[in-house]
């Protein structure tokens, strides 16, 4: 499913990565590390919102550099604290979002449903709360088709109902096919999230870890 | 405390009411009519309960104003207001209401002193009397809502037109400009709207050729960089997520043109309306491209530097230098645009958010 070679990333001088190989087939994946070790860096930079040196490849044949499009269709990112400028509503940026995924119709109203989300759709994201934020920045996530969907410290701020939710949702897509890498410092239940195996971003490299599940 | 969350607050956010206001009384009307609004007011009764009701109109501004930001998640801290003694909090009170109330304060002072130098002091006991109970009314109103914070929050909804916003990334970005970048949009364009007119008005006085309208130009569409640089730190550092949405360049670069053509818009609208007979359309529209295409070369140097407005400024002062040469050694204008747009074209696609090297 994803494919990593030569990846080094610098902040100035500071090196905050470097993972000569990493290859992973489809899957849910648990990216695990301090706080600083570089996962968001590596979400980043996975999403395509941040520079660096080497190649990432999708699903064998996207590259990041030389599909940029086509490979930003295919990989989504729900950032840990997502930020969104405060004058616009939920409503105003999943339809851009979904415009821009061409996603298929009515799945926008379909997930604003099941995240609950139409009780402040029409509310500027000033005066939402960071769990409603964030339950925007996970839907806009499964918006579209993508083959890979990156979900940055998910559970945090979220209610347990939306929790539930959110794992049916990881469930079901994973069934169909799509991979997910997943961040937290809370443990998975092994029945909740089937998740394939773990990863610690540490030395500023990916080492798998043994099962803690 | 108060002065910084309130007052500047109150200030910053309604500046464009400010602007407006300010060019209307001090740029349409004159002294003199000033004086004689004033002697007006102070001997038609009806006259005076004109501007007495604009006052209660502006005061009524501010108290919603004030009631609005109050409820704001970042500004309930002012709630510890209440924990203070009643006379000092008061006191702050009186204080901050003052400074919200200046323009009605001042222009109140100023019919006063006419009164006095016409003699004609009755009026004045009613002026008096109606500014006391402007203040005091905000003053109240502050207290009574430091006094019922959950109140108020549960109560006071605001009432927006229900307009639909389009679903534009352009247009969310001149949205963005305007809301949070209020003060660096019109003090550019104002600063940028009286050069150029000032130039267009002083080529009328001679037999100038279309060099010296150009080179008013440069220096004026220079002016706008701080709006292009915020451009670009708003997608590239403050909404870096964009960068993760599949967008075609063709689209990256219509937006780019949409969003730099909008924000060039008075200058060109300007050109047109002071140019209007001593230029020929198609050197003002010369000019106009002369201007987009300098605009979008200074936007693909923030992308292909990747530096800061401040960082840019030297590099900025020896552009308008050599702008200046290619000028004066009579370059057909449109010859340098089109040089300047092939440029900004290399430079984006070289350094463009889905480029091998993109900023950042």
């Amino acid at each position: 499913m994803l494919q990593l070679q030569g990846i080094r990333k610098k902040f100035g001088d500071k090196l905050v990565l470097d993972i000569p190989e990493w290859r992973v087939e489809t899957g849910i994946y648990w990216i695990q590390g301090e706080n600083g070790a570089g996962k968001s860096t590596l979400f980043r930079m996975l999403a395509g919102m941040l520079s660096f040196d080497g190649e990432i490849i999708l699903n064998e044949s996207l590259s990041i550099r030389k599909h940029p499009v086509e490979y930003r269709k295919m990989v989504t990112l729900a950032e840990a604290e997502p930020l969104y400028p405060s004058f616009l509503t939920p409503r105003n940026l999943i339809s851009f979002i979904a415009e821009t995924r061409q996603a298929p119709a009515l799945q926008a109203d379909t997930l604003v449903q099941l995240m609950g989300i139409h009780t402040f759709l029409d509310h500027p994201f000033s005066t939402c709360s960071s769990g409603m934020v964030k339950k925007v920045s996970l839907l806009l996530a499964f918006l579209g088709n993508p083959s890979l969907i990156i979900l940055d410290e998910p559970l945090i701020t979220i209610d347990r109902e939306a929790r539930k939710i959110l794992y049916e949702l990881i469930q079901e897509k994973s069934k169909n096919g799509t991979g997910f890498l997943l961040s937290s410092h809370q443990v998975f239940n092994g029945q909740e999230i089937p998740v394939k195996a773990a990863y610690e971003v540490s030395n500023h490299t990916l080492n798998e870890i043994p099962a803690e599940w | 405390m108060l002065h910084d969350c309130i007052v500047t607050e109150f200030y910053k956010q309604r500046i464009g009411f400010f602007v407006v206001s300010a060019a209307f009384a001090f740029g349409i009307l004159s002294g003199r009519e000033h004086v004689n609004i004033a002697q007006t007011a102070l001997t038609n009764l009806p006259f005076l309960g004109l501007i007495c009701s604009l006052w209660t109109g502006y005061t009524l501004m501010v108290i919603q104003w004030i009631r609005h930001h109050l409820s704001l998640p970042e500004y309930r801290f002012l709630y510890a207001l209440r924990t203070i003694r009643s006379g000092q909090r008061m006191r702050y009170f009186l204080y901050t209401t003052l400074q919200l109330l200046a323009p009605v304060l001042l222009y109140g002072l100023f019919i006063v002193c006419i009164a006095f130098q016409k003699n004609i002091l009755m009026p004045v006991i009613i002026l008096v009397s109606v500014i006391a109970l402007l203040i005091m009314s905000t003053l109240l109103l502050l207290e009574w809502l430091i006094r019922h914070p959950a109140i108020r929050s549960q109560s006071v909804r605001r009432k927006t037109l229900n307009l639909k916003r389009p679903v534009s990334f352009s247009y969310w970005t001149l949205e963005w400009l305007l809301r949070e970048r209020t003060l660096t949009l019109l003090i550019t364009k104002t600063a940028s709207a009286v050069l150029i007119a000032g130039v267009i008005l002083y080529y009328q006085t001679g037999e100038y050729d279309l060099r010296l309208p150009a080179l008013g130009l440069t220096l004026a569409t220079l002016l706008n960089t701080g709006l292009s640089a915020e451009l670009f730190s708003w997608q590239n550092h403050t909404w870096l997520w964009l960068r993760s949405l599949p967008v075609s360049p063709q689209k990256q670069i219509i937006r780019i043109l949409t969003i730099h053509f909008t924000i060039l818009l008075p200058e060109i609208v300007i050109t047109w309306r002071y140019g209007w007979g001593s230029l020929q359309w198609w050197e003002m529209i010369q000019l106009n491209l002369f201007c987009l295409t300098l605009i979008l070369l200074v936007h693909s140097l923030f992308y292909l530097l990747n530096q800061t407005l401040e960082e840019m400024v030297r590099l900025l002062f020896w552009l308008f230098i050599g702008l200046t040469f290619i000028i004066m050694y009579k370059t057909s204008i449109s010859v340098v645009a089109a040089i300047m747009l092939v440029v900004a074209g290399i430079n984006y696609k070289k350094r463009s958010p889905y480029s091998r090297t993109p900023p950042g």
